[in-house]
């Protein structure tokens, strides 16, 4: 169980880990079709990446957006 | 490692402005993730030089390997995996199990194509060799070791033993990395199916280190300085005698003993083993002339027994070995008298001999391998301990003797020799030399190897012998040619050479080898580099400061200063 605050801050470093162009400003609307280098081995890397940092198997279908991944987080780990 | 770690890092090490250091990572399976982690290793261990990691394409380690070549990559990382022997191999695709004799035979093709290709690599290499599981390819049982795997893997057994043979390969060792990364843990199969990546995130971590720690080899430590009682030998020799302390099996004290055989070990490659014990020396003499020892004592130099501070020993032993306490290190079996020492001497590095815990006194002695072993010694390791114990002899009769008279009595001979930029013996010294150092500079392999690529590029070794004995190649030189001016980049010069006059023998040698009016040198002082300084003072009255300088001596200058020197000398090409 994860504090919702927790879960986007630890997110949102998980992004700027793959994503080190990208300004902490744009990270809240990040999404495949607005960030430029974000294609396939991308999506792998920001998977990994994602799954080591909160210990569970992303099953989402498709190139997802932070905020898709960060409400699909949040159902998994929030605290009621 | 974790991964979100190693990104941040493989981006710090992308700084674009700063010296590149650049490696072919081979593999035909998608390099994803393991190629971050080297990356990051890369980084970690090389701060401030900018990492640049290519590879090339999914599904044939051959072609990657070609354009490797036509990249003239100076630094290959090579990951063969099971599928690079044949496709069936892997899970990724369907070539059908039901022939494994049909798979071995073409696996034993691809090994001598494989073999081939690396053949055709004169730069330095780490391989790889397969790391993970094999897929149920083979018909005996899982527990059961079958004619065709064993086949398959003595194929590959031998493709290791001849790599590991080639001088500029070096082969990761399966046992060092089992013990980071378990078997049963490596394999992700999911993401093999859906991505062309085999590995779990924890085997591509531990795969690049090993990897990154064997493409950037730590420098080798020089000496080991070890108390006798409760540690060379079990028991405490002044109370019980020589001739009952013990390191054998049937006195439950094997574990010396085996400490005993790897200083032996490791001074057989020029490794200097000193002693320094609280005991009455005569009693040390007695212990050490034991028939039994597992070591020859004649490697033990030098002895320091009395009933003084440790400290006072290593003192004397760093003095007689002229090395600094960072390259060495000092064992005991008491933490007190660890803590002694190192309060003398902070950079010395000091551990405890666990005289009772056989699997740490293992991991004791696997360490002391780690920091100081090297497969073979050079001519130079193994005149090491020799010519460290005649040169006190030299220094002694020199005080004794007229200076000149003294140098004109030791029928010195001198070789100055034309190197190539391989990592041999002046890349060695380049890389240890601390005192004369004309600017401390360092080099990795690449860079070394690269500055051969100019055409006026020069690298000179000097050999030195006398009636002490030989010393080696003691001196080395480097740089480049322009016009008028020799451009000394790098010159140092082994302390076993000092008060010979070797230094101005080098300097001879580059105004006559070259025939140039100016050696210019590129000077820099550090906090060890005293004797190349006090050189350079007796030619130039006042040295830069911090930074340094080019300092240009001319040929008249030169000539002004420079004693008699009594050597012969062979300059050879």
């Amino acid at each position: 169980m994860m504090p919702p605050d927790i879960i986007e801050q630890r997110l949102t470093s998980c992004f700027q880990a793959v994503f080190p162009l990208l300004d902490q400003s744009e990270i809240g609307s990040a999404a495949p079709e607005t960030v430029e280098p974000w294609d396939s081995i991308a999506t792998v890397r920001l998977a990994a990446v994602i799954e080591e940092e909160f210990g569970v198997a992303l099953e989402m279908d498709g190139n997802l957006s932070f905020r898709e991944i960060l409400y699909y987080l949040r159902q998994r780990l929030a605290v009621a | 490692m974790k991964l979100i770690e190693a990104l941040r890092l493989s981006h710090l090490g992308a700084n674009r402005d700063a010296e590149p250091y650049a490696l072919f990572l081979a593999c035909s399976f998608s390099p994803m993730h393991f190629e971050t982690f080297v990356a990051a290793h890369l980084a970690e261990a090389l701060p401030g030089r900018r990492i640049a990691v290519s590879h090339g394409r999914f599904g044939d380690l051959i072609n990657n390997l070609e354009l490797a070549a036509e990249e003239s990559a100076q630094n290959l990382l090579v990951a063969i995996e099971w599928s690079d022997f044949d496709p069936r191999l892997s899970i990724r695709s369907l070539g059908g199990w039901s022939d494994p004799e049909r798979i071995v035979e073409s696996a034993e093709q691809a090994a001598d194509r494989l073999k081939r290709t690396l053949s055709l690599f004169p730069v330095p290499m780490v391989i790889s060799f397969p790391t993970l599981p094999l897929p149920p390819v083979f018909h005996a049982r899982s527990l059961l070791l079958g004619e065709a795997e064993s086949r398959l893997r003595q194929l590959i057994a031998e493709l290791a033993r001849w790599s590991a043979c080639q001088a500029h390969m070096s082969v990761i060792n399966p046992d060092e990395l089992a013990g980071s990364s378990p078997l049963v843990h490596r394999w992700d199969i999911k993401n093999d199916l859906s991505a062309g990546f085999p590995y779990s995130l924890a085997h591509a971590d531990a795969l690049a280190a090993v990897c990154v720690r064997a493409l950037l080899p730590a420098p080798r430590r020089k000496g080991i300085i070890t108390d006798l009682d409760d540690t060379l030998w079990r028991g405490i020799v002044g109370e019980v005698g020589p001739e009952n302390v013990t390191w054998s099996l049937e006195h439950g004290s094997q574990i010396h003993g085996l400490y005993q055989q790897t200083l032996g070990a490791l001074a057989e490659t020029g490794v200097l083993v000193a002693i320094a014990s609280k005991n009455d020396p005569a009693i040390v003499s007695q212990a050490l002339r034991r028939p039994d020892l597992a070591l020859h004592p004649e490697v033990l130099f030098p002895v320091d027994a009395h009933w003084g501070p440790k400290s006072e020993s290593v003192a004397r032993i760093l003095r007689a070995w002229n090395i600094g306490p960072v390259d060495a290190v000092f064992i005991d079996d008491s933490p007190l008298e660890i803590a002694e020492v190192q309060s003398a001497f902070p950079e010395l590095e000091g551990r405890l001999f666990p005289k009772d815990d056989p699997a740490a006194a293992i991991g004791l002695l696997r360490w002391l391998r780690d920091e100081f072993a090297r497969e073979s010694a050079s001519p130079e390791d193994k005149v090491r301990r020799h010519s460290l114990e005649q040169n006190l002899v030299f220094q002694a009769q020199s005080r004794r003797t007229d200076t000149e008279a003294f140098l004109q009595s030791l029928e010195a001979k001198t070789t100055v020799q034309g190197a190539t930029r391989t990592a041999d013996r002046a890349f060695e010294l380049v890389n240890k030399t601390n005192q004369f150092s004309i600017n401390g500079a360092r080099y990795t392999e690449d860079r070394w190897r690269a500055c051969a690529q100019r055409p006026d590029d020069f690298v000179l070794t000097v050999a030195y012998q006398d009636r002490f004995g030989p010393l080696g190649t003691i001196a080395m030189m480097a740089g480049h040619v322009c016009e008028q001016t020799i451009y000394l980049e790098d010159w140092v010069i082994s302390c076993r050479a000092f008060s010979r006059r070797v230094e101005y023998r080098c300097l001879a040698s580059l105004f006559r080898r070259f025939n140039k009016d100016t050696v210019s040198i590129a000077f820099r002082p550090t906090a060890r580099n005293g004797p190349a300084q006090e050189l350079l003072r007796l030619f130039f009255q006042n040295l830069p400061g911090n930074g340094g300088a080019t300092l240009h001596l001319t040929r008249d200058r030169f000539e002004r200063s420079c004693p008699t020197l009594y050597d012969h000398v062979h300059d050879a090409a």
